[in-house]
């Protein structure tokens, strides 16, 4: 079922139900019963997978928290993280090893081994999290199986995330019983906002990138650079939007699950930006992966810092499959974050120095950054190497060899019109001022004190909007990672 | 060494890392409260740390520290 | 205060809440559905009032998919004929809806099934126009075959079935004739079904080169599946013993495709289609006319590189009127059957 389909909404309002009709010491269990429905729904191996993945991370944590002696400790501990990033490995790389070995003639539908499970990447990340937060020390190994299965499989977030941890999740389960009628609307003003920003924006902007994506020979140069902003742009509301959804929904259940995005466009160097891109799996990585990384490097200085960076965006990168664009990403992601851990301070001590043009750094760092990360995003969204580097070459008006003209821009030719474009641009203004202002207390207050009659016909025109919106065939891209 | 000696010498290592002269620390400080101490210059800090006090942590003893009045506990502790 | 001491009241005022701000969506969404049942007819709907309006005159039925819908022309048939082909209509449908709409035609004579390279390999809802079987189950009541297409909203909401895009490019254009008081018509192709239900489309330009061929066989591969070859084998057999039954005349046409689309069509599976159609025909007495490759048309005779066009049908309808008159098979020795 995805989100954004009638049998979904048919399937949550019956969840509701059940949900808030039950005794307060059964709603886990309805939540466990939903959740499992709902992945099921997608794949029945698949659930025997996440349901065999659960059984084996309870038992590991509770035989680790039951070990006095620290090397035993850490030996279940390595065996049970190694034993889930095998499983990791084999579903995400395996599926191209896999590919290379098998002939499939034509009409044969591939086995459900072949396709990586839904959010295997998300739960399987819950789930190291947990054991090591566990072998750490930080929280005590789960006595009930219903609450860490619940945690695992948890459908608001198994699509796409967010990654929430443990201990957040396991105290926000504590309180089940006790549902927040506040929250509860807040959840729906979520959904319906994330709603908006896939179906209305992030679409559209869909089509004009994947016309000028698809063959950027036969486009100009300020045209394919306009596809790559429109990229950027794209899997931003894309993501962020089914994080809006995702939240929302968590919240219609009393859970409240972790931020992925604070105005990530607007920040003022690459280390800032990947504080506010996808923050539940870049905090993830950092406390789990960085973090101990960097302290046993610590004895190499510079060199162990940049090992540490690089080791940590080729993950990032490579997190979201096995191909050599992603990996492209990360590194170049890499190189960026490393040249400006390392010039920062220098970089400070030069503004400091020459205060007037401090004024300078407050838009350009912002710009800058944006540029970088458009750049970046060429080759996560391109199919091969070549293809991306055809792309970034083809943008370069000196490189060029066709007769099209650098600074042509033919709209019809890209894929959308004039005034869908400017639509477009108003609405993601409109979308980065809410979001802006949804973090502003002020703002928030003058919207809930606004008369009720304002409030919901704002409410019917979105949902209209959207609804006279929505193409027939709806895919996140954050759900196949 | 006493508490008190701890958050000085702590102090010190602080304005060092961070380059700021004027910074002041007390218990309940965490690392939004300073400029500049994110993941990269955290560990930047616990190096400093190790050298300045002789000590050596493990990446347990640092994954239970939520603020400063943790660290100066915990740097009591592996102080002999 | 604790946050359960709110509660009850806290319950008491989100239900209203919720039950005030969904129930003029809901209300929006029910009268849509009145206004599509009542206003946008869709060609099944059509066809079901037409059957039933002529039910008494029916001597000839015509069953298939596309091609046949499009391709043969009833009133060049002998007898009073009515064409129930539909577009993607596999023969799990031809079987069922037949069944369906035989005891209410007391003069039917003879039923022309339509057999092509797709039929044994596919069924409706395992295709990527799957989203029609919803269209037999609102019109007709042929209920999905898979148990979990029954869980879906297009079961019983024809808005659902109809997608928010076509309401953004048809709502306008309803709102408009409303004002003027002129009649709405949705889908303008739906006026050129005549009231024997065959579909006859003039006025394309149509793609009849290599690689239009090219596209029409990989869209059709892509849902071809040899899981289906024997369960629609039985269809084939269940609608043939049921017409020896009750006396009705059964006969087999393959009809015509363009010759890049012939020379490019999957040699194994159209050489098992063929004997297995020529087995099953000698098994139950039926006949049975491969019309695959026909000299006689030409490209103007094609609406695209396996689809007759109006002029085409009537041409081809003429043909096929000739064979089941006077037992004409075409001549297989000028490979009439064969996949160049």
């Amino acid at each position: 079922m995805s989100f954004l389909s009638a049998e979904f909404g048919i399937f949550l309002a019956l969840g509701l139900v059940a949900f808030y009709l039950s005794p307060s010491h059964w709603r886990p269990s309805v939540l466990l019963g939903m959740s499992y429905a709902f992945y099921s729904s997608w794949s029945l191996p698949g659930t025997v997978l996440l349901l065999s993945v659960t059984t084996g991370v309870y038992l590991a944590a509770r035989w680790i928290e039951g070990r006095s002696a620290e090397h035993s400790k850490f030996a279940l501990a390595t065996i049970a993280v190694a034993g889930l990033l095998l499983v990791l490995f084999v579903f995400k790389f395996g599926v191209s090893l896999a590919g290379i070995f098998s002939a499939r003639p034509e009409g044969i539908a591939p086995g459900i081994l072949l396709i990586a499970p839904l959010g295997l990447s998300y739960y399987l990340f819950k789930a190291i999290g947990y054991l090591l937060d566990v072998y750490w020390e930080t929280m005590p190994a789960q006595r009930s199986f219903v609450s860490l299965a619940l945690y695992l499989s948890f459908f608001p977030q198994i699509v796409s995330g967010p990654i929430q941890r443990a201990g957040d999740f396991f105290q926000q389960y504590r309180e089940l019983d006790k549902p927040d009628s506040d929250e509860f609307i807040v959840g729906l003003r979520r959904i319906l906002f994330g709603m908006f920003k896939k179906v209305v924006i992030a679409d559209r902007l869909g089509l004009l990138v994947a016309t000028t994506h698809s063959h950027p020979s036969g486009f100009s140069s300020l045209e394919l650079l306009t596809g790559a902003y429109c990229y950027s742009l794209q899997l931003y509301a894309d993501f962020s939007g089914i994080t809006d959804i995702a939240i929302g929904l968590g919240l219609l259940f009393g859970i409240r699950g972790p931020e992925n995005f604070d105005l990530p466009y607007f920040a003022s160097n690459i280390q800032v930006f990947w504080r506010r891109w996808h923050m539940s799996l870049t905090s993830w990585l950092t406390d789990y992966l960085f973090l101990p990384l960097r302290m046993s490097l610590r004895g190499l200085g510079t060199v162990g810092l940049s090992l540490a960076i690089m080791i940590n965006m080729l993950a990032i990168g490579l997190w979201h499959g096995p191909k050599w664009t992603y990996a492209a990403f990360g590194a170049i992601n890499g190189v960026f974050m490393i040249v400006s851990a390392l010039t920062l301070k220098a970089r400070n001590k030069f503004f400091q120095d020459h205060a007037p043009l401090a004024h300078i750094r407050t838009w350009a760092g912002p710009l800058l950054t944006f540029h970088l990360m458009v750049f970046t995003h060429i080759f996560f969204s391109a199919d091969s190497l070549r293809l991306a580097l055809t792309y970034v070459v083809s943008i370069l008006p000196a490189i060029r060899r066709t007769g099209i003209p650098a600074w042509r821009l033919n709209w019809p030719l890209m894929g959308i019109s004039v005034q869908t474009f400017l639509a477009l641009c108003a609405g993601l203004a409109a979308m980065e001022a809410i979001h802006w202002g949804a973090k502003q207390t002020y703002w928030r207050g003058r919207f809930i004190s606004a008369p009720r009659l304002l409030r919901w016909g704002l409410y019917y025109a979105s949902i209209l909007i959207l609804v006279l919106s929505i193409k027939t065939t709806m895919t996140f891209i954050y759900a196949q990672f | 060494m006493t508490k008190t000696d701890i958050q000085r010498q702590l102090t010190t290592v602080f304005r060092d890392v961070f380059d700021d002269p004027r910074l002041e620390l007390n218990d309940s400080t965490t690392a939004q409260d300073v400029e500049n101490w994110d993941s990269i210059t955290h560990v930047d800090l616990i190096g400093a740390v190790e050298k300045s006090f002789g000590i050596r942590f493990t990446v347990k003893d640092i994954r239970g520290l939520t603020n400063v009045g943790d660290f100066i506990r915990l740097i009591a502790s592996l102080v002999k | 205060m604790r946050s359960s001491d709110r509660r009850p009241e806290a319950k008491a005022r989100i239900v209203p809440l919720l039950v005030a701000f969904f129930a003029p969506i809901l209300l929006a969404w029910v009268l849509l559905e009145f206004w599509t049942a009542k206003a946008v007819p869709d060609s099944y709907a059509l066809k079901r009032q037409r059957l039933e309006a002529q039910a008494e005159q029916v001597e000839t039925l015509v069953t298939g998919s596309s091609r046949a819908y499009q391709g043969i022309s009833p009133k060049q048939l002998p007898g009073f004929a009515f064409n129930l082909a539909g577009t993607s209509q596999s023969l799990d449908c031809d079987y069922r809806l037949m069944m369906m709409v035989l005891p209410s035609l007391p003069k039917i004579r003879r039923v022309i099934i339509e057999i092509q390279d797709t039929s044994f390999f596919y069924q409706i809802h395992d295709s990527f126009e799957s989203w029609r079987q919803y269209y037999y189950e609102q019109e007709w009541g042929l209920t999905p075959l898979k148990l979990q297409d029954w869980l879906d909203v297009r079961m019983f909401s024809r808005v659902a079935l109809r997608t928010p895009q076509f309401y953004r490019q048809t709502l306008p254009g309803a709102i408009r004739s409303f004002l003027r008081g002129t009649r709405f018509v949705p889908d303008p192709s739906l006026l050129d079904i005549d009231d024997r239900g065959w579909w006859s489309a003039v006025g394309k330009t149509p793609d009849l080169t290599p690689g239009g061929a090219a596209f029409a066989l990989a869209r059709h591969a892509s849902f071809m599946k040899t899981a289906y070859e024997s369960p629609n084998i039985a269809y084939l057999r269940k609608m043939l013993s049921a017409l020896r039954q009750r006396g009705i005349d059964a006969t087999l046409v393959t009809l015509p495709v363009s010759p890049d689309y012939s020379i490019g069509m999957n040699k194994e599976y159209w050489a098992r289609t063929l004997a297995d159609t020529k087995s099953i025909a000698a098994e139950y007495g039926v006949r049975y006319f491969c019309f695959l490759n026909v000299p006689e048309l030409g490209t103007q005779d094609f609406f695209d590189t396996d689809h007759l066009n109006r002029q085409g049908a009537i041409h081809f309808t003429k043909l096929l009127r000739q064979a089941l008159e006077h037992s004409l098979a075409p001549d297989e020795s000028s490979c009439a059957c064969c996949s160049r």
